[in-house]
């Protein structure tokens, strides 16, 4: 089986972030954390699934095939996230 | 003639909302709980006035005198002929585009910030936070935030930071507090610091970095804002394709026949489009182009590619090994399929019909922004030049059907901050690396036999 970092010197241009990334980044992006578009933006230039099946267990690549939420949805999650954090007072 | 500017005083006074006009209307996103989204839930991180605009079904939404004294600054931007194009072609076609790239910050985006930090400025807001890749959105707020006396706050994924630091400096430039995300300044910052001190951060964690640095001033006083996707986002940018139409309308140009953006969140792309979908909708027969690269591709193609029954995923959220089923197949092109990460609004307008989207590959897109060029002079950015791809797939066909076809396109921003994609591209390391067709069809076969669950469409287009 090749190895892990076979094709992490391999480049694309990440449409969030607006610039070259290494493959390297969408699996790891530093902390050993798939980047949920792993698949979709690399399926056309390398087996990206069977490599992921290949060196990953099954429960770090459920959330690749999650459901990608709206933008509103992920806004009210991070809100609720951040309240828990540091409950706010508002004045306003 | 080469081209077509108006006076501040032929600016348009509305923007245009296509919410108004979609024949199969959106539907609210429903949250956790499964009930509507409420305004009042979006408080803690935007002023009402936007809120308000975020969820309005009015048609047109008047604009503020005082946002247009601000964006005189560049606009009405001008509406180009690039007759060079067609002459390198030989096309008879007739290509026209929006130079969205006259900007201050260089690309479309500054009309949204302009807009929001005003909307925010009135609703006693001082200061506003939000997250940035490589930049073009948080210098672009950065610019409107400055003219308008307000504090910017922007958090910055750290490998942007590091690798690309000329949009940081513009930031800096304009006054505003750039920093790397993970940053030490929110819990979600430092507890990833905590994990992982080198980690080169990702936009996800500078999202919660941004949105946490809102909710948790206890003075009510700072809010967040996002570049694209959302409603009131579109909304701003329409002003693109207005002006568009009056500038065609003054050379007597009386039909467009195709107009093209390219769309990543979908803000460009709907910031022209809207105003000619519109017409579409009531009959006109125009052909509407959303591009984008092949390589991860949002609408066209791919493995991943999602066509729910409802547009904005008014579904509750599932059990996530149920969410397979909703995976559809379409290696290649096929309309209507849609990604949750584009605005619901262009996402609703592809499922119609009204938009195509279409995908081209990244090495033709460079050598289309190379002879863009190197014919009308303007370096664009990596993301422009996949509608000019499209364009000159256009203006070829024009040339084998013999046609006098009128194509607009969105020339959405320089791409000066964005030269070692260019050198990249002439050093020949872009190559592809496409896969064999076997073994793609292998990848795909899993997913094969899924059902497609039904679209909310009209079916006329």
């Amino acid at each position: 089986m090749a190895g892990l970092t076979q094709y992490d010197q391999l480049e694309t241009r990440c449409r969030l972030l607006g610039q070259e990334i290494p493959f390297y980044y969408c699996r790891t992006q530093g902390e050993d954390r798939l980047c949920r578009h792993i698949l979709h933006c690399w399926f056309e230039r390398l087996p990206v699934e069977t490599f992921l099946h290949a060196h990953y267990p099954p429960e770090k690549l459920d959330a690749l095939w999650s459901l990608p939420r709206p933008k509103m949805l992920s806004l009210l999650e991070e809100i609720e996230k951040a309240r828990q954090e540091r409950p706010p007072e508002r004045k306003a | 003639m080469i081209k077509v500017l108006l006076s501040e005083d032929e600016i348009p006074r509305q923007w245009y909302n296509l919410a108004a006009d979609l024949p199969s209307p959106l539907q609210p996103p429903l949250g956790p709980d499964g009930k509507p989204i409420s305004p009042d839930m979006l408080a803690p991180v935007f002023p009402m006035n936007l809120i308000e605009q975020e969820v309005s079904r009015e048609r047109w939404i008047d604009i503020p005198p005082e946002i247009l004294e601000i964006l005189y600054l560049w606009r009405p931007s001008p509406l180009y002929r690039a007759t060079r194009l067609e002459k390198a072609l030989g096309t008879p076609a007739r290509i026209y585009y929006k130079n969205e790239g006259v900007s201050p910050a260089g690309s479309h985006k500054p009309n949204t910030a302009v807009a929001q930090a005003w909307y925010n400025k009135q609703f006693g807001i001082k200061r506003i936070t939000t997250e940035t890749g490589a930049g073009q959105w948080g210098s672009a707020l950065a610019f409107a935030c400055c003219l308008l006396d307000l504090e910017c706050k922007v958090f910055m994924v750290r490998i942007s930071y590091d690798q690309k630091p000329f949009r940081k400096m513009m930031m800096q430039t304009w006054g505003a507090n750039c920093v790397p995300s993970p940053s030490p300044e929110t819990r979600a910052g430092r507890d990833m610091l905590a994990k992982s001190p080198d980690t080169p951060g990702s936009l996800g964690i500078a999202i919660s970095e941004a949105i946490e640095a809102a909710v948790s001033d206890t003075s009510g006083q700072t809010r967040y804002s996002l570049g694209s996707v959302l409603n009131h986002v579109l909304l701003h940018q329409t002003i693109i394709g207005l002006e568009a139409k009056k500038q065609l309308g003054k050379i007597n140009e009386k039909k467009v026949d195709v107009v093209i953006g390219c769309a990543g969140g979908g803000s460009n792309f709907a910031g022209l489009a809207f105003p000619f979908v519109v017409d579409k909708i009531n009959g006109a027969q125009i052909k509407v182009v959303a591009a984008e690269p092949t390589s991860c591709p949002t609408m066209t193609r791919g493995p991943f590619a999602y066509d729910f029954g409802d547009v904005a995923a008014t579904t509750p959220l599932l059990p996530m090994h149920t969410l397979g089923h909703n995976f559809i197949p379409a290696p290649i092109h096929a309309g209507g399929l849609r990604y949750h990460g584009l605005a619901p609004l262009v996402s609703q307008s592809i499922v119609e019909g009204l938009v195509s989207p279409q995908a081209f590959d990244q090495l033709d897109c460079y050598a289309a922004a190379v002879l863009w060029a190197r014919t009308e002079g303007f370096i664009p950015a990596p993301e422009t030049s996949h509608a000019i791809a499209a364009v000159i797939e256009q203006a070829k066909q024009a040339k084998e059907e013999g046609k006098e076809k009128v194509i607009l396109f969105n020339w959405s921003g320089h791409g000066l901050m964005d030269l070692l994609g260019y050198e990249k591209y002439f050093s020949g390391q872009l190559t592809n690396y496409v896969l064999p067709e076997g073994e793609l069809q292998e990848n795909l076969r899993v997913l094969q036999n899924l059902p497609k669950a039904p679209a909310n469409k009209t079916g006329k287009w």
